[in-house]
């Protein structure tokens, strides 16, 4: 098959990457802010949106580590990215259908390297930089955002006790809103690299670009506006999850818990430390809770997330490995895994539409909660 | 196999200073507030708005 299609066919199937990357993390942003009333749910989307788009353009570190550094550019071609892209989406559709908050960021990368690692061989990998831009940063930067977190939920907590306890209420909320739409910035800084990271890599790989360079300006445009449509159109499945399954939040937690999580993904950012943010997102919030109550942490909800979390890299790393041997084999392969992958992503789709978690259904448990908080406070 | 802590701790002693910080400052912007005390209030917001977008320009340039 023309190279040149190839590398139109990935940077269309990286574009859907990114809009499902967004789809999959708008609860990251917006979750604690929508358990505890502070936005309504469709304004709260429409404003990650927004911001998601921003800080795409804030920096293009994480996109450099993506596209000169993880595999070796001069041994793999646009068919295996494709095969690694196709796997990620497989492990985000799927947790996403079930209600798992994994990482987007590691399904992609699971699927990039087992794709380059099963076609080209293990020479094709630079494990050094993957443990070191990866590994290390994806154990780091939910410690670090859960133990900020923590210390600043002691922080506020004590320094509120003076307050007005109605002022503190609408002041947290307004606070609410602004560091969860840092967060939304942080992950435009973050998770919309990557798409760019990929469609740089495929360029690279093709001859169209040298060795080395960054992201075109029409790469970064187009990952922006994908992960911004995402972020938009879905994710109510599973801000279900994080808002409310994890601790009970209150306004003066989810802004403790969120200005942690979007400094530190914003630090990782710009050393270009390729994180996920849900994980940093998840360890904000159960840092905030500890900070709050001891008790207050939902730790059989957690485990089953690590669980998730800890299965992401493999699973999304052999569905890439298959389809990346199978696509780097010729057009027919290309082809073939285009359709199956086409195929299982309609099929959970219309899966998905059979039982929808819509809007106004947060809307209602929320206001049900709120109404706890009042009744305890 | 180098790993970079450097990097790492700067990334937590970023995160703790700059989120400490902000989040005093917006505290105490709200304790001046119940005590309608504006001046020192806005004056506290101010200083958060101003850590955030110095932060972003760290990042940007």
């Amino acid at each position: 098959m023309d190279p040149a299609l190839v590398v139109i066919i990935v940077v269309i199937t990286a574009l859907i990457f990114d809009f499902t990357n967004g789809f999959h993390d708008t609860a990251n942003a917006m979750a604690t802010s929508i358990a505890t009333g502070a936005l309504k749910p469709r304004t709260a989307v429409a404003l990650s949106a927004v911001l998601n788009l921003v800080g795409a353009f804030l920096s293009v570190e994480v996109a450099k580590t993506i596209s000169g550094g993880i595999v070796d550019d001069a041994q793999i071609t646009p068919a295996i990215i494709f095969g690694g892209l196709v796997g990620a989406i497989m492990w985000n559709l799927v947790t996403w259908y079930v209600g798992l908050p994994s990482s987007s960021s590691h399904a992609l990368f699971g699927g990039l390297i087992g794709a380059a690692w099963v076609a080209s061989g293990v020479d094709a990998i630079h494990f050094a930089k993957v443990v070191d831009k990866v590994l290390v940063p994806a154990i780091v930067a939910p410690l670090v955002a859960g133990l900020v977190a923590a210390i600043a939920t002691i922080v506020v907590y004590r320094l509120k006790k003076a307050a007005d306890p109605r002022v503190s209420h609408t002041g947290f909320k307004v606070g609410q809103v602004a560091s969860a739409s840092l967060v939304s910035l942080a992950h435009g800084t973050n998770d919309a690299q990557k798409t760019m990271g990929i469609i740089t890599l495929a360029l690279i790989t093709s001859g169209s670009l040298a060795p080395g360079s960054g992201p075109p300006t029409w790469v970064i445009v187009s990952a922006g506006l994908a992960i911004a449509l995402g972020t938009y159109l879905g994710g109510w499945r599973i801000t279900h999850t994080m808002g409310r399954g994890l601790t009970t939040i209150e306004p003066a937690q989810g802004f403790a818990a969120q200005t942690s999580t979007a400094t530190a993904i914003l630090a990782s950012s710009h050393l270009g430390f390729a994180l996920s943010t849900t994980h940093v997102a998840s360890g904000g919030i159960m840092g905030s809770g500890l900070g709050r109550d001891r008790h207050g942490v939902r730790w059989g909800t957690m485990g089953k997330m690590a669980a998730g979390w800890l299965l992401t890299l493999p699973a999304a790393g052999t569905v890439g490995a298959l389809a990346g041997k199978w696509a780097s084999s010729g057009t027919t392969g290309v082809i073939g895994v285009a359709v199956i992958g086409s195929a299982v992503s309609i099929g959970i789709w219309l899966l998905s539409r059979r039982e929808p978690v819509k809007p106004e259904h947060i809307v209602d448990e929320v206001a049900a909660q709120a109404e706890l908080h009042k009744v305890a406070a | 196999m180098t790993v970079n802590w450097v990097a790492l701790l700067q990334v937590f002693g970023a995160t703790l200073l700059a989120t400490v910080v902000v989040v005093t400052l917006f505290v105490l912007g709200i304790r001046a507030l119940s005590g309608d005390k504006k001046v020192p209030a806005y004056a506290s917001f101010a200083g958060c708005v101003a850590v955030v977008l110095y932060g972003l320009s760290l990042i940007v340039f």
